[in-house]
């Protein structure tokens, strides 16, 4: 780690964030694996939303219609090894809108195999809990993950991988990755449609949050909320290659995410490979204005996708159809003058 | 599966070194040595040798300014360090190792902050310990590092500062969670493995009285879990407190049952287990003497 903040620090740092946005420059990688992080694909900002009214309702062929879309042809994913990264911060039983859905998972998993793939595996490193299999208990998904014999990695406890940092937002020269990830051709992020209460939303970039190991982070991640989380979103992105994101919008979360806000039923799913322009998208939906989600807009304005609407492919349903405002609260800063006029 | 042929798991995840590896095909890691360490205690006799290579191991692992790592690359993870701690806890061997190891601990470096944190209504000025030098205290790094200073009979003003951190960070309607209590008002939810952590650290420092409500919320919760890190912790938090669930037997070993389809559980899944079975009293029974 290159600097931590001296114990006088703010808990939260924002200070070097629009700085950092300026001096962001040459991006060094090493290895195929990372040469993939800011591939084409990753400028194809398409995005496509499909109304699901509901988690007992056929998941799989949305994620079908999606895929086919977005121009993943069977050929692209036959034979490859996905990874599937939900959001599993922090289950609890009864409570199902905090985390991605497990059905939404399981439909997933289907749709890749049902084009081929060679594999498909889901992990997380969850961010709240160190007892990683109570996580899956009462997220639902252990039962999902018995039923369908679907491997599970706990990236909390995975052995580290320690790769250059591509945009240093955060001050750090590297960042340890799990090493397990890089047995896959492709990462997903299947995060939760919910509003944050420290920067806003939190949807596909944020998500990637759960990759990073709590070995050599803690918990709850605190290095990151320590060099600015939007800093940490920046940075882990730009680093880790993210071949597709889905979102789970069948029910959200709005209010005070993102553990303690109130279901929201949005009706949809939304994917895409760019994960600017899926948030974007998905914070259009919300009634947030992605623009003022400042490591959104930062993530445009370092080529990392788009966020403007105009530059982003709209496919399946208008955004305008599907539009349902999130409520933002006043008491809570980082949600302020985010609803989009 | 039985208790005993969980202790026969966690001796199959020593390597030839004395090290422990956390699971198959990865690499050996100090938290995971020292949890072996503790486990292999349950076993009696037969055990001595191994535990003896165990500790040396970690000893080689221990940075100059006393902290134990999680690994070499990544000396700011110094969380094992009161762990390794306990792994030496009445070993004269390991005296040099564990006094740098006290030292380190009453002298690291965390963040705080003197404003008031209104958002996150906790106090944060109290020094406890961190899971990340340099980074904010928490409740497992601060309960494990309360209880290794116990183990040595030390109670410096910081030991202190981690008790009151520990109850401060208690919810209001009980229990633990990582460690913040309200954020805009909302209070959080608690979460099994930090309440049996945070009651292990508290046994002896506070009155029954002062988590009364914590002990009442983990003995209710603990009869539907059968995860192996809230279980165990949850068992032997409350053990440390006279309440050790009558069942506790058998939830573990329901519990081990379940690495049939959720594969083998961690070293340190397997290690807190078999405490929990063997440590009737808390996890403080495992340490027979106060080491000197």
């Amino acid at each position: 780690m290159k600097s931590l903040p001296s114990s006088s620090s703010s808990p939260i740092s924002r200070r070097n964030f629009i700085t950092g946005i300026a001096a962001a420059g040459a991006v060094a990688a090493s290895g195929y694996w990372l040469q993939r992080g800011l591939s084409a694909s990753r400028f194809k900002a398409d995005a496509f939303i499909h109304r699901v009214a509901g988690y007992d309702r056929d998941l799989k062929t949305p994620i079908l219609a999606g895929l086919k879309e977005l121009d993943f042809s069977e050929k692209d994913v036959r034979g490859k090894k996905i990874l599937l990264k939900p959001n599993l911060v922090e289950p609890h039983a009864g409570i199902r809108h905090i985390n991605t859905n497990p059905l939404l998972i399981r439909a997933a998993v289907e749709a890749f195999l049902s084009l081929g793939a060679a594999q498909v595996a889901v992990a997380e490193g969850p961010g709240h809990r160190t007892d990683t299999v109570l996580v899956l208990d009462e997220s639902g998904l252990s039962e999902v993950l018995k039923e369908d014999r679907i491997r599970f990695i706990d990236l909390n406890y995975d052995t580290g991988m320690i790769v250059p940092n591509k945009t240093k937002f955060t001050r750090m020269a590297s960042l340890t990755l799990p090493k397990s990830i890089s047995d896959f051709d492709w990462l997903v992020s299947m995060p939760k449609m919910k509003t944050h209460h420290w920067v806003g939303v939190t949807l596909s970039m944020k998500n990637l949050f759960g990759l990073m190991p709590g070995v050599f982070y803690g918990w709850p991640k605190n290095v990151f909320h320590m060099c600015g989380i939007e800093n940490s979103i920046i940075d882990i992105n730009s680093t880790v290659p993210l071949e597709l994101a889905i979102v789970d919008g069948i029910v959200g979360m709005e209010g005070d995410g993102p553990i303690m806000g109130d279901p929201k039923n949005a009706g949809v799913i939304v994917m895409g490979r760019n994960a600017p322009a899926v948030d974007a998208t998905c914070a259009r939906v919300m009634g947030i204005d992605p623009h003022k989600v400042r490591y959104l807009a930062a993530a445009q304005k370092l080529n990392m996708g788009w966020i403007d609407e105009e530059f982003i492919g709209q496919r399946g349903e208008a955004i305008s159809k599907v539009r349902t405002d999130f409520r933002l609260l006043d008491k809570i800063p980082a949600h302020q003058g985010l609803r989009l006029v | 599966m039985e208790i005993a042929s969980c202790l026969q798991s966690l001796i199959s995840r020593q390597k030839p070194d004395g090290s422990f590896i956390p699971r198959e095909r990865v690499d050996a890691r100090p938290d995971a040595t020292a949890w072996g360490i503790l486990g292999l205690r349950t076993g009696g006799a037969e055990t001595e040798k191994l535990i003896e290579r165990a500790r040396e191991h970690l000893v080689k692992q221990q940075l100059p300014d006393g902290r134990v790592a999680v690994s070499e690359m990544h000396p700011y993870a110094c969380w094992p360090t009161p762990l390794a701690l306990l792994a030496w806890q009445g070993w004269p061997a390991g005296d040099a190792a564990a006094q740098k190891g006290l030292d380190f601990l009453e002298h690291l470096t965390v963040a705080t902050w003197k404003v008031e944190d209104k958002v996150n209504a906790i106090d944060a000025t109290l020094h406890g310990w961190s899971w990340i030098a340099g980074t904010s205290c928490w409740v497992e790094p601060t309960a494990m590092a309360v209880f290794a200073f116990d183990r040595y009979g030390r109670a410096p003003e910081r030991m202190k500062e981690g008790v009151k951190l520990l109850l401060d960070r208690q919810l209001p309607h009980g229990g633990w969670n990582f460690g913040n209590t309200l954020v805009f008002g909302a209070e959080l939810f608690p979460a099994e493995e930090y309440i049996g952590v945070a009651l292990t650290g508290l046994a002896g420092h506070c009155e029954k009285a002062d988590v009364a409500r914590s002990l009442d919320l983990i003995e209710k919760r603990i009869v539907s879990i059968r995860s192996p890190l809230a279980l165990s912790w949850g068992i032997l938090g409350l053990a440390a407190w006279g309440r050790r669930p009558a069942d506790a037997d058998r939830w573990i070993a329901e519990c081990l049952d379940r690495q049939q389809y959720l594969g083998a559980f961690d070293t340190t899944h397997l290690a807190l287990l078999l405490l929990a079975g063997h440590c009737h009293d808390g996890l403080a029974g495992i340490f027979t003497a106060v080491h000197s």
